[in-house]
């Protein structure tokens, strides 16, 4: 970070005005495209899709193909990564207020000797693919279980995941590919607008 | 045969006057305090659980006074008010409207902080060179 704030200089002002009006515009396109390559004109499914969960939904599945984790023993680290940072918070009474988190809903979305397998298994049958629930744990601080429900609920509408039910009773996500080309279409605008 | 009709009489009576006063009592024993109206007053959700679920409003509104202090992000209590509300099958009109609910909104926000964590977890997984699908 650089100095203290000021308004003194109308030249920084200017080009902070500059940025603000781009985020501002990339976010807002974000959100038109969104809505353009729904499947769907629902308005309550177009509703969601605008919320800022999807938008995190969309960064989540974005960041995955941008690192190119594909493999079984990627999303294995992630999950153990996961159960470190989730430990971290439970030790951090702080930090779970601040992000309005109870230790019960930590220690529901860890990854356990029961839920880790099928985690694995789901994506080594094919990459990309996760259970619902599991999904939502990897997402725990940034909505609740039934927001990310919704949010894929609404994302299989407009075409941009694929819900499959399981013999099992469970779930299983798997990204269309859309998001990811939208959220890349965001960064990569908003990047090129400011430089 | 008289006696046992008078006893059943008496009985209803006793039921109706029962009915009647625990719905009075739903109605007047709540409290809602002038900032209690307030709050009530700005809400869609809100006004329409004051009419049919006093009860749960009531309980809603003690969570919010405790989430000014404390935000508390329990999944159940997004989902006990959200299937208690009658659905709304308009389809001009959002599930949730943060306009008509702006004491409300804040279940819908999310950390900044958060968002940062994760995608500081995500970029220590080794990266890969694989394709999806």
């Amino acid at each position: 970070m650089g100095s203290p704030y000021t308004f003194a200089d109308p030249t920084e002002v200017g080009a902070d005005l500059a940025l603000l009006e781009h985020l501002n515009a990339a976010r807002k396109l974000f959100l038109d495209n969104l809505c353009a390559r729904s499947c769907t004109e629902d308005e309550q499914v177009l509703s969601l899709l605008r919320s800022e969960s999807t938008f995190l939904l969309a960064q989540f599945f974005y960041l995955i193909t941008a690192r190119g984790l594909f493999a079984a023993e990627q999303i294995a680290q992630l999950a153990d990564l996961h159960n470190e940072y989730i430990v971290q918070l439970l030790d951090d009474p702080a930090k779970m207020a601040r992000l309005g988190l109870t230790s019960a809903r930590l220690l529901d979305a860890m990854f356990t000797a029961d839920t880790l397998p099928r985690l694995i298994q789901n994506w080594e049958l094919r990459a990309g693919a996760i259970d619902q629930s599991n999904l939502a744990r990897f997402l725990v601080t940034l909505m609740s279980t039934e927001t990310c429900r919704k949010v894929l609920v609404a994302c299989e509408s407009a075409g941009f995941v694929e819900r499959t039910r399981t013999n099992s009773g469970a779930t299983v996500i798997c990204s269309t590919g859309v998001l990811e080309l939208i959220f890349g279409d965001y960064l990569r605008g908003l990047r090129q607008s400011i430089q | 045969m008289q006696r046992d009709k008078f006893w059943c009489l008496a009985f209803a009576i006793v039921i109706i006057a029962g009915l009647s006063m625990n719905a009075w009592a739903q109605r007047n024993v709540l409290q809602f305090t002038a900032a209690d109206e307030i709050i009530i007053a700005r809400n869609e959700v809100m006004r329409d659980l004051r009419r049919t679920h006093p009860r749960d409003l009531r309980r809603i509104l003690d969570a919010l006074a405790f989430a000014n202090v404390k935000r508390n992000d329990d999944p159940d209590f997004h989902r006990r008010p959200a299937r208690r509300v009658p659905q709304n099958n308009n389809a001009e009109r959002p599930a949730f409207d943060p306009e008509r609910n702006p004491d409300l909104e804040i279940y819908q926000r999310s950390s900044p902080e958060a968002a940062h964590d994760l995608f500081q977890l995500l970029k220590q997984v080794r990266p890969g060179s694989g394709t999806a699908k």
